[in-house]
Order: C-alpha cells, then structure tokens, then sequence
C-alpha cells in the first residue's frame, strides 16, 4: 500500500488520468464502479426516511384534496351514490381515505356480448400483429385470455360474484396510499445508490410522489366508472392489468428517466454522447 | 385441498422464488457499482502464449464467416501458436467454398474442417474439429463475430493460473439501433454481462462459459468428459460440470467481441426457445450433482450454481403466480397489494439472465448509454413474447426427456442483405 496520503495522493491520482492538453483519460466501461461513502447512508436511509414522514403529514392534506377531485368529478362523469371515507390505521395517524359509493351491476346479456366480441378482436389482433408489431399481438392476446376468464366467470359461475365497486375502489386507493407512503424507500434503493447529486435525487422522489398523487385518484376514478358503465364484467382486466401493474410501470419509466439524467458524477466519465456545446458556441467555432 | 388453498400456496411459492431471485440481482448490482473487480492477466501481453486453436463453428453462415475469418487473421496472437479452425456442418449455401478460398489464401494458419455426416450441431461439430487438433487453448467463436485485435490475448491469458478451465468474455451488439426489438436485446445483453456475469466472478460463484467469445483449456475438457454431443446448450452444460469437477470458470468483462442480435421478433423467439430448452436439459442433468455436491465447493457457489441452471424457469414461476392471483381473484380472496406488487416488478426483467429493471439501468449506465435507459419500461413487452415462447419450449420433450434428437438451430443474419442494400 502507497505511503502517499492526502492532497499529494489526490492530485497523484489526477495526474495519473490526465490526458492529452489536459483532457481526462476516461476509464473502460469494464473497469468502472462508485466508491461507497457515508453520504450512500444519508441517500439510503435519512432522505427516504425524511420524504416518507412529509408525505405522512401530508396525506391528510392529500386525501382531503383526493375527496375534492372525487367530489368535482362524480357529477359530470354521472356516478351515483357519495364520496364516503374509509379509516385506516396507520400507526399513530387514522387516515381517511375517500372512495365512490356507485355501486356495479353483475353482466347482462348485453355486456356479456359486448365482452365476447372484445375477446373475438382482441384475440384476431393478437393473430394478426406480426412482424415488428409481434409483441403487441402477444399483448393483445394475454389481454383476450384475461378477459375470456371474465367471461366464462359470469356465464358459467353459480356463485355471486365476490366484490362490491366501493370496496374494490377503497382497496385500490388504500394500496395507493401505502405505494406513496414507500415509494420514497423504493426510488433510494434503485436510484439513489447511483452518483447524482443530492437535488437530483430529491427531484426523482418528488416527481413520482407527485405523479402518483395525481394519477391514484385518476385511475380509481377510470376504473369507477369503466366498472360502472360495463358492470363486473370489466373488473379482472382492470385489477390484473391496470391497476398495480400500471403503478409499476409508470414508476420504470420515470426511473428510467431519472437514470439517463448527467450526473456530473463517476458514471459520466463513459457516456457515449458528449455534451451538447451551447448555441453561442457552436456559432462562433462555425464562423 | 380446495382449490383456494392450491392457488394460495402457489402464489406463495412464486412470490418466495421471485424474491430470492430479485434479492440476487439487487445484491450483483451493488457488487457491480461498488465491489472489486477481478479481471485476472487481462493486461498481460509479453509471455509465453499457449498454442491456441480458435474453433469458429458455421452452418450456412455465408453471409457473415468472411467478416469473423478477418478479424481473427487481424488478430496480435503470435502466428506459429495460433490456428485458425473454421468448421463447415452440412451448409448448403457458399460457405464451404468460401473457408477453402480461405485456407488457399493463409496455408497453414486457416485449416477449415469440413463435416458431411455425423450427429448435427455444435457440440457434436466441437467435439470432432477438436479430435483432429492439439492445441492447449482452445477459443470458440461464432461465425457472426467480430473479435479485436487484442481479444484473443485477453481471453488465453487467465488460463496461466492452472485452475482455470474456460474462460469468457462479453458478448456486445452490433446492431442495435435497427428496431425495438435489437435495443431491448442490447439492454438484455448489457445487464447480463456488465452487471451479472462480472458479479458472479467478482463474487467467486459460477460465472458461465457462453459457449462463443470463450474458450477452455484442452485438459479440463478432457477431464469432465469432452463436449455432450446430445446437448442443446452445450455451454450451460459445460460450465455446470467444470465447476462441478473443481474448474474455475473466469469472465473477462473488458474482453469484448461484437455479435449481429435478432433483427426478427420470430427469431428471437427461437433463440430464447433453444436457449431455454437447453437449459431446463441441463437442469435436469445436473440439479441432482450440484445439491449432492460431491467435492465440497462451497455453499454460495452451489446456490448460485442452482438458480444459474434454474433461470429459464422463472418467467414460467411468474406466469403461474399471475394464474394463482387471478385464480385467488375469482375466488373471492384477492391476493395482498404487496404480493402482486411483486408478481408485477418480475414483470420488468429480462430473459436468459432475469436481470431486473435496476439491474439493467446499472448496466447501461456504466456502459455510458444513458438515453437507451429511457426504453427501460419497453422491457415488458420483451418479457411478455420471452415468457411466453419459454412456456411453449418447456413444453417440448427436449427439455426433460433424454435422447431427444439434436439439430443446428441457428440464428438468423441479417449482415449481408443489410450492407446490400445500403447505398
């Protein structure tokens, strides 16, 4: 091990990477990595921690302005029934959650064609959508296979089914709830264990706590009155593949935003594309 | 037991493998982004080199094996320890012709080896082409390659240590900015290698030998029995049975050799269909060997070794805990927010390695591909035709039956068609 420490063993470093007229000499993608140091505990245990106690404190706040968004939006979009509110127990907090009262009807006749002819072009868009399209057609089919268990549910099934719509819309924005509540923990142990700085970091957890403060309600909204307006029939799509699902997807792709941002950091050193020179600049080297 | 409890337990045996699996790739991702990393003699370029013979296997490969045969010439490997072995397996287009132009052209340094009969694919090809050779080392390369000029080098040097067997390098695509599909592929490939592959060596578990861009040293191979000529992966296949016989398997992440991926999603899901055949067939030879574990390697390796061969059954987990969530559903005992929160992050990984989103965004952050990341959520839909095409593979006979007949089942190229039509 060098005897050589401090100020001398930094700038000894330096040299060692300086490049032609003082450049710096990039490291292979290989060989590259992130030193850990106790800022990696302040960006994985005290920034979450502080942005799940806000989002705690302010959830009262939240759902207080998730009850008005219910409330503007239940007439014209013509749900019957009330905003009611569902207690939860959050340790030392009870939060009341807002939720439609509308209450769904079990298929008709009508709904049930309806279902079956939506199974019919899912399923031929899902044999037809080849080529560069093939993934879509896979989709579309999964989609045609979830819907055609719905309608083989309500046309074969003796048995009542087992939900009511306010207690599904309550479950959805509860799980919502919980989501914002460790979203902050989530994003700092995908995200935070990279070398932005701390504004970026912060950025990325308030972008998905505000995206998902707004589109929770949206989507318990959607599926309120899709449930509504197309009975049980439309419920299992809308739980298995627009509910959590969504959730996550929409945190990947914000993640995956998030992490083609510069760092100005380490992980900068390799980037394929070099910063985009400024107007005046690239002006003045062309004249 | 009714069915509620059946579908219950599923969902909850699938949960628990997804997690260790989730759990594994988190952990490779901190080691890749902080760890050490081993990267034995690959700076080396004075020593005494072995005699080397790269192997360069080809089935009808006419429109890429001249791109492959000129590399390697171009290659710094010391030319009296180093030949050149380009194997023709029954083609029936030029490729023949076009390694004996070869052979012609640099005597002595390019000896094609020219199969007719015999049992089909590239173990079966391996195994002959290498009977007829002597060298120490000896390199695998897939005619669709392009190695560096100082490839080959890297990849012989960690065989100084005597307790390496096989040695790989990195697989990077060549053509990735032709469809959704290449650049999915490209993020696939990346957290693969930058982050798995180059973990598990850093970690000392069981880094695999790709069956191309690699190679294994003559004795070892001797010693666990040469190449399974019935193998549908014989790199998987390979890698299971050195480590189980005491060899170090190494991966070299700075030795990078360029592949053309799948332009084709009908090809693609061949691929991952052999893959995934092959693997499950490894599966079933070697699960038994590795949990008895005979000559006491240590725990950690073990583990990793069962859930290296156990990888292509994972997307099939994930569909049976989304068949169990909806079964529960129906039931009228829906399943915790939680647990399909989990069933839906599994969602997002990829096949062949099961590296997850984070995992993949590491990747191609060090790789310095910043803005591919923003394809990241794309990689549901990557995972959606994989998982399926693997469920219908894990259905065909090959994967668990013994005896079942080999073929060459190879990839398409797209190289030369493309260049033809490029103004």
């Amino acid at each position: 091990m060098s005897h050589v420490t401090g100020k001398r063993s930094q700038r000894i470093s330096e040299l060692r990477d300086q490049g032609f007229r003082g450049g710096r000499i990039a490291p292979h993608r290989a060989m590259i990595g992130l030193k850990i140091s106790w800022t990696l505990a302040v960006d994985l245990i005290v920034l979450p921690a502080i942005f799940a106690v806000v989002m705690f404190m302010l959830l009262a706040p939240l759902m207080e302005a998730w009850r008005t968004f219910f409330d503007f939006v239940r007439v014209p979009l013509e749900l019957p029934g009330v905003v009611a509110t569902r207690i939860v127990d959050l340790g030392p907090l009870a939060v009341a959650v807002p939720f439609y009262t509308s209450s769904a009807y079990s298929p008709l006749a009508a709904d049930l064609q309806t279902g079956w002819i939506c199974v019919v072009v899912l399923a031929l868009l899902g044999a037809v959508l080849r080529g560069r399209l093939l993934p879509v057609g896979y989709l579309m089919r999964a989609l045609a296979v979830i819907q055609l268990t719905a309608q083989l549910w309500f046309s074969l099934a003796a048995a009542p089914f087992p939900y009511t719509l306010p207690e599904y819309i309550s479950g959805l924005l509860v799980c919502g709830m919980v989501i914002l509540l460790l979203a902050p923990f989530l994003v700092a142990f995908t995200f935070h264990i990279f070398d932005f700085p701390l504004w970026q970091k912060a950025a990325m957890v308030t972008l998905l706590l505000g995206h998902l403060s707004i589109m929770i309600p949206l989507q318990a909204t959607v599926h309120g009155w899709i449930i509504y307006r197309g009975s049980f029939l439309a419920m299992p799509m809308l739980f298995l593949v627009f509910g959590v699902l969504l959730d996550v997807f929409v945190y990947v792709a914000l993640y995956g935003w998030g992490m083609s941002w510069r760092s100005g950091g380490v992980l900068d050193s390799t980037d394929r594309r070099p910063p985009v020179l400024p107007q005046r600049v690239r002006s003045g080297a062309k004249a | 037991m009714n069915i509620l409890m059946a579908a219950n337990i599923g969902l909850w045996f699938c949960i628990v493998v997804l997690a260790i699996y989730t759990v594994r790739h988190y952990f490779f991702t901190l080691n890749r982004l902080f760890g050490r990393h081993r990267q034995p003699f690959v700076d080396v370029i004075q020593a005494n080199w072995p005699s080397l013979v790269v192997f360069v296997p080809a089935h009808n490969e006419s429109k890429v094996v001249r791109d492959s045969l000129d590399a390697l010439l171009a290659c710094d490997y010391p030319e009296d320890r180093f030949t050149i072995v380009p194997i023709d397996d029954r083609s029936v287009d030029d490729t023949r012709a076009i390694l004996l132009e070869y052979a012609a052209a640099y005597p002595g340094r390019v000896k094609p080896f020219l199969r007719d009969g015999g049992i089909p694919g590239k173990a079966a090809a391996l195994a002959e082409a290498m009977n007829e050779h002597d060298g120490e080392i000896a390199l695998v390369f897939d005619a669709d390659y392009i190695p560096g000029v100082r490839l080959l080098k890297q990849l012989v040097a960690p065989f100084f240590d005597p307790e390496v067997g096989a040695v790989m390098g990195r697989v990077v695509p060549l053509n990735v900015g032709l469809s959704l599909l290449t650049r999915l592929l490209d993020l696939e490939r990346a957290g693969g290698y930058q982050v798995d592959q180059q973990a598990r060596m850093n970690l000392r578990l069981v880094p695999q030998y790709g069956g191309t861009v690699g190679g294994v040293r003559r004795a070892a191979l001797a010693q666990v029995g040469g190449w399974n000529v019935d193998s549908l992966a014989e790199d998987t296949d390979l890698t299971v049975r050195l480590v189980l016989n005491g060899w170090d398997v190494v991966y070299q992440n700075r030795s990078e050799c360029y592949e053309e991926v799948p332009e084709t999603w009908e090809s693609r899901i061949r691929q991952i269909k052999r893959w995934a055949k092959g693997h499950n067939q490894a599966l079933r030879r070697y699960l038994g060997a590795l949990i008895r574990n005979r000559r006491g390697l240590p725990l950690i390796q073990v583990l990793d070794g069962v859930l290296l061969l156990g990888v292509f059954v994972v997307p099939l987990v994930l569909l049976l805990g989304w068949i169990c969530t909806l079964t529960l559903f129906y039931a009228g005992s829906p399943p915790s927010w939680g647990r399909v929160t989990i069933l839906a992050i599994s969602s997002f990984n990829t096949v062949g390695n099961f590296a997850a989103f984070f995992q993949v965004a590491a990747a191609s952050r060090l790789d310095g591909s910043r803005e591919r990341i923003r394809m990241l959520p794309f990689l549901f839909l990557g995972f959606l035709v994989s998982t399926l095409s693997v469920g219908r593979a894990a259905m065909s006979r090959a994967s668990w039956l013994r005896g079942q007949p080999v073929q060459w089942q190879k990839t398409e190229r797209h190289r030369a068609t493309r260049s033809a039509g490029t103004p």
